[in-house]
């Protein structure tokens, strides 16, 4: 903004304002908050607990199902099972979610400032 | 952080986590005691009222401190049900903006010394959790009545193996808000306990050589910093999350 002096052209100012627009992208785009939640540790715990949360739930859904029904493990193993494959999908979920860096959904801009080259590398 | 003495003579990392009564308070033969726990909701709600009513009552043109804080805030919550949501989710600002800002509030206040943690209970986070499962789910209900059994069949399964994917897909569902609410208090008390642990080793190790007690002393320096990124950050994915139940409540996929 300081470099020319005299006044600018249309075509230059357009320039210009795309420049400035891309450095304040670059600027405020690695947020804190999404930067520290790709970081190892907080991957690693975000993976567990969506685990011990899905094989938690089926197990205690199973464990009631059977008390109340009376037909000792048949329903324990089989939400076991189920709780493991849940599981998984949840924390495929949660990895793809962020190594994509868009949280699904049309019109997410996150996407599209992804596809010309966004975190990336995680 | 409160490192109250356990009563036998030392301290546990996990006495910070100890609900006590303050006040008694009986009303009709019910008992209505006032918990720690209780009395520092009510200052992160009272911190929050402050934050968002004194501080923008001079509504100047040109914001002050204070008040582009309140603006920060208020862009932010915005922003994030805009990307995460879209327009659709415009109408539930005030709830997202409520459940980040009580919980910003919560694990921030849990940062002062002395201070109780109130997302460190279970209770606390399941009941933010549950809330917000049951809002999304009859949020679902209401946008498309019974179509919303749609959501647990997901586009492009082929029928026979409907019977192994609804039940999972269900399963899932089901699992959301425990994991919301497992996650936020892990994170809260996982960090919590270790502050407490490593500042546990100071003083036994620095009595008997000085250099190797300023080892500890560093790390939870180290640690304290990173307590208050995942005080925020916590309050982040928390809000993050039910915007992205919301948004799959609003639009199936």
């Amino acid at each position: 903004m300081t470099q020319d002096n005299g006044p600018p052209e249309p075509s230059q100012l357009q320039q210009r304002i795309a420049a400035a627009r891309e450095r304040e992208e670059a600027r405020t785009r690695p947020d804190p908050a999404k930067r520290a939640m790709s970081s190892g540790y907080g991957m690693a715990l975000r993976l567990a607990i969506e685990m011990v949360a899905a094989l938690g739930v089926s197990v205690f859904l199973g464990y009631w199902i059977d008390k109340e029904l009376g037909m000792a493990p048949l329903f324990m193993i089989l939400f076991l099972i189920m709780g493991m494959g849940a599981g998984f999908i949840n924390v495929y979920r949660t990895v793809s979610g962020l190594t994509h860096g868009s949280l699904r959904g049309p019109g997410d801009y996150r996407r599209d400032a992804d596809k010309n080259g966004g975190p990336g590398g995680e | 952080m409160a490192s109250e003495a356990t009563g036998e003579g030392g301290h546990s990392p996990l006495a910070q986590f100890e609900v006590t009564k303050m006040v008694d308070l009986q009303i009709a033969g019910l008992d209505l005691h006032i918990t720690n726990s209780a009395v520092w909701m009510m200052a992160a709600t009272a911190l929050v009222i402050l934050f968002t009513t004194v501080f923008i009552s001079r509504r100047a043109l040109v914001p002050g401190r204070m008040q582009s804080l309140v603006e920060l805030s208020y862009e932010f919550v915005a922003n994030m049900i805009k990307d995460n949501v879209g327009n659709e989710g415009r109408p539930y600002f005030p709830f997202i903006f409520t459940l980040f800002m009580f919980i910003l509030a919560c694990n921030m206040l849990g940062m002062l010394p002395y201070s109780f943690t109130v997302t460190s209970q279970i209770v606390v986070t399941f009941g933010l959790a549950f809330v917000v499962f049951i809002g999304v789910t009859i949020i679902g209900f209401v946008k498309h009545g019974l179509g919303f059994f749609k959501f647990f069949l997901p586009h492009g399964v082929p029928g026979f193996l409907a019977p192994l994917v609804i039940p999972i897909e269900v399963l899932s569902y089901l699992i959301r808000p425990v994991s919301l609410g497992l996650r936020l208090f892990a994170n809260l008390t996982a960090g919590h306990t270790m502050l407490k642990v490593f500042a546990g080793f100071i003083v036994p190790l620095g009595a008997f050589y000085v250099i190797p007690g300023v080892i500890p002393m560093a790390a939870v320096i180290g640690l304290t910093v990173l307590e208050f990124a995942i005080a925020f950050l916590q309050a982040y994915v928390f809000a993050v999350l039910s915007c992205i139940y919301l948004h799959d409540a609003i639009h199936m996929h």
